[in-house]
């Protein structure tokens, strides 16, 4: 289990993220979601002991996570700009993981590291963005980490790339189950990966639950505005949009099949709401 | 993907295991894929795939050997057939009438077209 | 695989090419003086006796400022790389405090035979290898603190305090190279006795490392730049 008790993280006078109560159990994959500068990394970054938390405590199976040898070596933090001297060649990044991981597959690096198309002797400063991020993911899946951070790390890499990136995830994961908490833009994508999703917005938590919660909580109702406006009401809104005399509200709640049925014969309209959808309406910026 | 992200996941992997059924593409007794195939197959959390097999447990539609897998129970078909009966005039032929309603269509309509299909 | 271990394999390629080019420049450089006049100073003291200041201050910039962040982004915690660079670094400062001696016991013996002393050569002796030694070990372990702390001062902090830091940083090697340094015919007269010396060169070298060790015990590892 992994438990965060009112972690704080503060640059200065400006606050990143504050008061954050969390208790992951371990083995799930995790899908961090949040606006830029909602304060994503830099908890990632205290979940993994490259920073301490301004305030609060990070525990790893009771451990306190910052500055233990036993946590630190069981957490692999990979971020979007892959951390690595300039004039480092590939294979000695993945050389110098292997000296230093346990858990280290040298195969299933060499493995990923071709189904990427990378040139092992290529100098990480002569990579490409996508190629960079790439090498990210195999430094990333490759230590099998009991606890994976991968902070944005599909940047760059396009369509088929990231398609591999979320096979060998999947994959990976289910033969060698650990933590792995993914941060992502790309919500659509990776959503189905993902077992839980928590939410960060303003530095402060927004929710954490199963994605299928997430999944069935909303609602869309389109339809006559006066209609709409009488079913709506009472229930909280996330979102709306008018046009002529139609309109869309998108509500944080979910319909019965009677409520349904009388909302239909009323004229109204039903659509499900997605994960996207939903982060986008409880994080955007009209509320 | 195989599934639409816009409702919980779990039930359409339930459902779509009941319709597998119901069609005879899986066969009672069989057993079914493991939620780790199922996951990888479809390419979804294994967690999301197990919750929809236990769902499916509970209704009585798969059951558990221990140590070797799921299976359909061997009167799975027969207790969704019934369920779905229960449920087709309410769910189908219903929201079908009021449908007709809206748009002008008479009963007798539907009852000449349903005649041809017999 | 431990944090010592480690950074021996990663500089294995480095060290000893240096050594070796280190060998061949003074064979070069000697052979050259003595066809000319015979080599009145020791060309080693100078050349191994500034490689083992400078080579070893740029390891302790080098240490701070690109190994830190690859051992903890592996998996080390910063105490462990602290533990492990002062092993590495005790080593390293050991070796060059034998090597300079030895190199130049070397140096005189073969100049002899070949007949190429010069008048002035500082010929050694076994009191002189051991005082060489003393010398050279406070001043290598000091540059490696110094190259260490104002490596950790721009690291963590912004220019200005980066720039005081570093002032700080600069004072176990200066004032080390005060009281113990030597010249090519290791004849500097010291103002302090040797043992007041050794003892506050290592007191000055002890309290800058404390520091140092305090700014990263809890530094945040900072990404790069896009």
């Amino acid at each position: 289990m992994i438990e965060l008790r009112d972690v704080s993280v503060r640059y200065g006078s400006t606050v990143a993220v504050e008061g954050i109560d969390l208790d992951l159990p371990t083995g799930k994959i995790y899908g961090l979601l949040g606006r830029n500068g909602s304060g994503k990394t830099s908890l990632l970054s205290a979940l993994a002991s490259f920073r301490r938390p301004s305030s609060g405590t990070i525990r790893v199976d009771g451990r306190d996570a910052f500055e233990n040898p036993a946590v630190m070596r069981q957490t692999c933090f990979i971020r979007d700009t892959l951390d690595t001297n300039e004039s480092d060649k590939v294979h000695a990044l993945l050389r110098f993981a292997g000296w230093m991981r346990p858990s280290w597959d040298a195969d299933y690096a060499a493995k990923l590291l071709d189904l990427f198309e990378i040139n092992p002797r290529k100098r990480a400063s002569s990579l490409s963005r996508g190629q960079k991020s790439a090498v990210g993911v195999v430094l990333g899946l490759a230590a099998r980490a009991p606890l994976t951070i991968l902070d944005e790390t599909y940047l760059g890499m396009d369509a088929v790339a990231r398609a591999a990136f979320y096979r060998e995830l999947l994959d990976d994961y289910l033969a060698h189950p650990r933590t792995i908490i993914m941060s992502t833009h790309l919500i659509e994508e990776v959503a189905d990966l993902f077992e839980r999703v928590i939410i960060i917005d303003r530095g402060r938590l927004l929710l954490h639950e199963e994605t299928d919660e997430l999944r069935g909580r909303g609602v869309t109702v389109t339809g006559p505005a006066a209609a709409v406006d009488q079913f709506v009401a009472g229930h909280t809104v996330l979102g709306e949009q008018s046009l002529g005399g139609v309109r869309a509200v998108t509500l944080d709640w979910r319909p019965d099949p009677a409520e349904v049925a009388r909302g239909e014969s009323a004229g109204l309209t039903f659509g499900p709401v997605g994960v996207q959808d939903m982060f986008i309406h409880l994080t955007g910026a009209t509320r | 993907m195989a599934f639409d992200d816009r409702s919980p996941i779990y039930l359409q992997i339930a459902d779509g295991i009941k319709n597998d059924v119901l069609s005879g593409a899986l066969k009672e007794d069989e057993q079914v894929m493991s939620t780790n195939q199922y996951a990888a197959f479809y390419r979804i959390n294994p967690a999301t795939a197990a919750k929809g097999f236990a769902q499916l447990v509970d209704e009585g539609v798969l059951y558990k050997k221990r140590g070797i897998g799921m299976f359909v129970s061997p009167d799975a078909r027969e207790k969704l057939r019934r369920e779905r009966r229960e449920r087709f005039f309410t769910e189908v032929v219903d929201p079908m009438l009021a449908e007709a309603k809206r748009i002008g269509i008479e009963v007798d309509e539907i009852v000449r077209h349903l005649g041809g299909a017999r | 695989m431990s944090v010592t271990k480690a950074l021996f394999r990663v500089y294995r390629p480095i060290i000893l090419p240096f050594v070796v080019l280190l060998v061949v420049v003074e064979v070069i450089a000697a052979r050259a003086v003595v066809r000319f006049s015979g080599v009145g100073f020791s060309m080693w003291l100078v050349l191994a006796g500034n490689a083992a200041k400078y080579w070893i201050l740029v390891i302790g910039i080098i240490l701070v400022a690109l190994h830190l962040r690859q051992f903890v982004v592996n998996g080390a915690t910063r105490h462990e790389f602290l533990a492990g660079v002062a092993v590495f670094g005790l080593v390293l400062s050991v070796a060059w405090a034998v090597a300079v001696p030895l190199g130049h016991g070397i140096e005189s013996a073969v100049l002899e035979a070949l007949g190429g002393r010069g008048a002035g050569y500082p010929v050694q002796t076994a009191g002189g290898a051991l005082r060489e030694f003393g010398e050279q070990l406070p001043i290598s372990l000091a540059y490696l603190v110094s190259g260490a702390t104002i490596a950790i001062g721009f690291y963590r902090w912004r220019a200005w305090i980066g720039l005081a830091v570093m002032l700080a940083g600069a004072a176990p090697a200066m004032l080390t190279d005060w009281l113990l340094g030597y010249n090519e015919w290791n004849g500097v007269p010291h103002s302090v006795p040797y043992p007041a010396a050794l003892a506050a060169s290592l007191a000055i070298t002890g309290l800058v490392a404390w520091g140092c060790h305090r700014a990263i015990s809890d530094v945040p590892i900072r990404r790069t730049a896009g």
